[in-house]
């Protein structure tokens, strides 16, 4: 789980924010561990079925071009991203959108904190 | 084998929000014997700053991350700690408005709820906690807000907050928050109130017309977790409008419980200035547009970096837009919700399955809300309104505004709220009312509930004065048909 968010989390940062704020590969690797322990901190009923979202958006990619989402390269992830973002299922357009939230609130959020804070081993 | 432990008290209370802590702290001052538990951890406004990661694991539940199911989907937040939803909002302190009252008052038969009756319960209140306006003027997304009701001849006002301004010798000024942890609870500590965090009932142990005792767990200092028996004369439940209405139907109560829950939902969108935007005086602007109120409230979010970019993320170019960070700040149109939600538990599950469907009706409002803030915002010199409807273009005149005008889609939105309120109204009318018009639960005589899940609907305002004053009104009521003790 944590190695599929940290790929999302990855992409999502280098389309939407590397070029203005840089990729800190500490803050990313925090990011996407703080994500999964929010994640597992949800409402069990809501928890069970990101896991099982996420889970499909890992496999989705495995049936339609041999890999799965985390085995692809940056510019493979991009598009499984953009077409899950346009998807015609409200759920895929929301998995998307859910872990793009999360990954600018996170990130920024660790980005605008002391150094200090963001370099603390484990999440906040 | 979990270790097990009864406790007896003559009134426990249930959830140490500002409805939970006013209670106890009146009870306690008359020499009730009080007990207050809590769910949350005990933690000082400084453990975490306001709007923080740090904050949402420590003061929220689930830490943040909890919705209301319906098209669109509303993110909830709910606070979870020693001190409730005061520990981590805007403070705002604003008094009712006399015709919704009256509504009420009239729509579930509620005896003595005139804004005339309820007033000396707002200055009582007002005593115990510091209510002021900021000494050194207001904060730059406030002044905008003010800037932009000049221009289109709209009311606008400050709203004062629980907030102390203390004057340190190097001639700064400090800004504490006057949470429940800072005023009502260590009061009532001071009575001799005793105080249980990380305490969670679990159920009310019921014999026809009374609660005989409650089911609790606790963890103690070393994370043992120990259950508790907590024996009482009197409960009252005061846990907020969602846990209120679970942990009553978890315990076998459930006329009119958890079947009407309302909020006050709201739209948000980041406007650029040409000015910078941020000082450190506010935090939450505390200007807010009077005009359409109670329907419609316009004003100002918290706007650090990180909220502008959970904001902005639906849009493809954020990390370009939030280089002018500085120059952005996050506000919001907030409706009176018309939609009835519900709070029902999940077998064998912790949480309950939160409903609220917004109608046609709450999404026509949206549209008419976004369509005055983007009046406002241009009225104050925005040089760009980023639309908060996923693929929506931004607006950057008065031609543009046509966009925002229109019925809120039923996904690819963002809809929030701290606000719920009335899943267990008040009244004497049966039929609609689970408790009455001074929080007692019809049917049972030691039951009470004491928080806004008692109101009869949304006030279209910051609730937290309402919530406190009538809190007041219900334990003073309490204390005279009680055979001793005075406030």
């Amino acid at each position: 789980m944590t190695k599929v968010v940290l790929h999302l989390a990855r992409n999502i940062v280098s389309t939407l924010l590397e070029q203005e704020f840089g990729q800190d590969q500490h803050v990313l690797n925090k990011t996407a561990v703080i994500i999964v322990q929010r994640i597992r901190q949800m409402p069990k009923f809501l928890s069970w079925a990101m896991v099982f979202l996420t889970m499909v958006f890992e496999w989705s990619g495995f049936i339609l071009s041999g890999k799965r989402f985390s085995s692809k390269t940056l510019s493979e992830q991009n598009e499984q991203i953009e077409r899950w973002r346009d998807s015609r299922l409200s759920v895929c357009r929301d998995v998307v959108q859910f872990y793009e939230k999360m990954t600018v609130f996170i990130y920024c959020s660790l980005m605008d904190s002391p150094v200090t804070d963001r370099q603390r081993s484990g999440p906040t | 084998m979990m270790p097990q432990k009864n406790i007896h008290c003559e009134i426990l209370i249930v959830g140490s929000g500002p409805g939970g802590a006013t209670t106890a702290c009146l009870l306690a001052r008359a020499g009730k014997d009080v007990l207050l538990v809590e769910e949350g951890g005990h933690f000082s406004v400084a453990d975490a700053a306001a709007y923080s990661l740090k904050e949402m694991d420590l003061k929220y539940r689930h830490a943040g991350m909890t919705v209301a199911f319906g098209k669109p989907t509303v993110a909830y937040l709910e606070a979870c700690c020693v001190g409730g939803a005061s520990e981590v909002n805007a403070g705002l302190y604003h008094y009712p408005f006399a015709e919704v009252l009256e509504n009420w008052q009239a729509g579930f038969q509620i005896k003595e709820f005139g804004l005339r009756e309820l007033e000396p319960f707002f200055r009582d209140g007002e005593q115990d906690i510091a209510v002021t306006k900021m000494p050194a003027g207001v904060g730059p997304a406030s002044r905008k807000i003010l800037e932009g009701a000049d221009q289109l001849n709209w009311k606008a006002a400050e709203v004062p907050r629980c907030w102390k301004y203390l004057k340190e010798p190097s001639g700064k000024t400090k800004q504490v928050r006057q949470s429940m942890t800072e005023t009502m609870i260590p009061k009532a500590i001071q009575a001799g109130c005793r105080l249980l965090a990380r305490t969670k009932v679990r159920y009310l142990k019921l014999n026809r017309r009374a609660a005989l005792f409650a089911v609790a767990d606790s963890f103690n200092s070393d994370g043992q977790k120990v259950r508790l028996k907590i024996f009482f004369k009197n409960v009252f439940v005061c846990a907020g409008a969602i846990q209120t209405p679970a942990l009553l139907r978890r315990s076998g109560i459930k006329r009119h419980i958890g079947d009407s829950l309302r909020m006050h939902p709201a739209i948000r969108v980041v406007a650029l200035f040409k000015d910078q935007m941020h000082d450190n005086t506010e935090g939450v602007p505390v200007v807010q547009i009077q005009e359409f109120k109670p329907r419609l409230t316009l004003g100002g979010s918290y706007s650090a970096l990180p909220h502008l970019a959970l904001w902005l993320s639906g849009q493809r170019d954020v990390g370009k837009k939030l280089s002018l960070w500085k120059n952005m700040a996050i506000f919001y149109a907030l409706i009176v919700g018309t939609g009835k939600g519900t709070v029902r538990n999940i077998p064998f599950l912790e949480d309950p399955w939160i409903a609220m469907p917004l109608t046609e009706k709450d999404r026509s409002a949206f549209g008419d809300g976004l369509f005055r803030l983007g009046q406002l915002l241009l009225a104050a010199g925005a040089t760009e309104i980023y639309s908060p409807i996923a693929g929506g273009p931004s607006i950057k005149n008065r031609a543009d505004l046509g966009s925002l005008k229109q019925v809120l889609p039923q996904s690819g939105v963002d809809i929030s709220t701290i606000h719920l309120f009335s899943s267990c109204p008040m009244g004497e009318d049966f039929k609609q009312c689970a408790v009455d018009s001074f929080g007692k639960v019809h049917g049972f005589d030691n039951v009470y509930l004491n928080d806004a899940s008692i109101l009869s609907g949304a006030p279209g305002a910051n609730p937290q004065a309402l919530i406190m004053a009538v809190a007041r009104r219900n334990a003073q009521k309490f204390l005279e048909n009680e055979p001793t003790g005075s406030l």
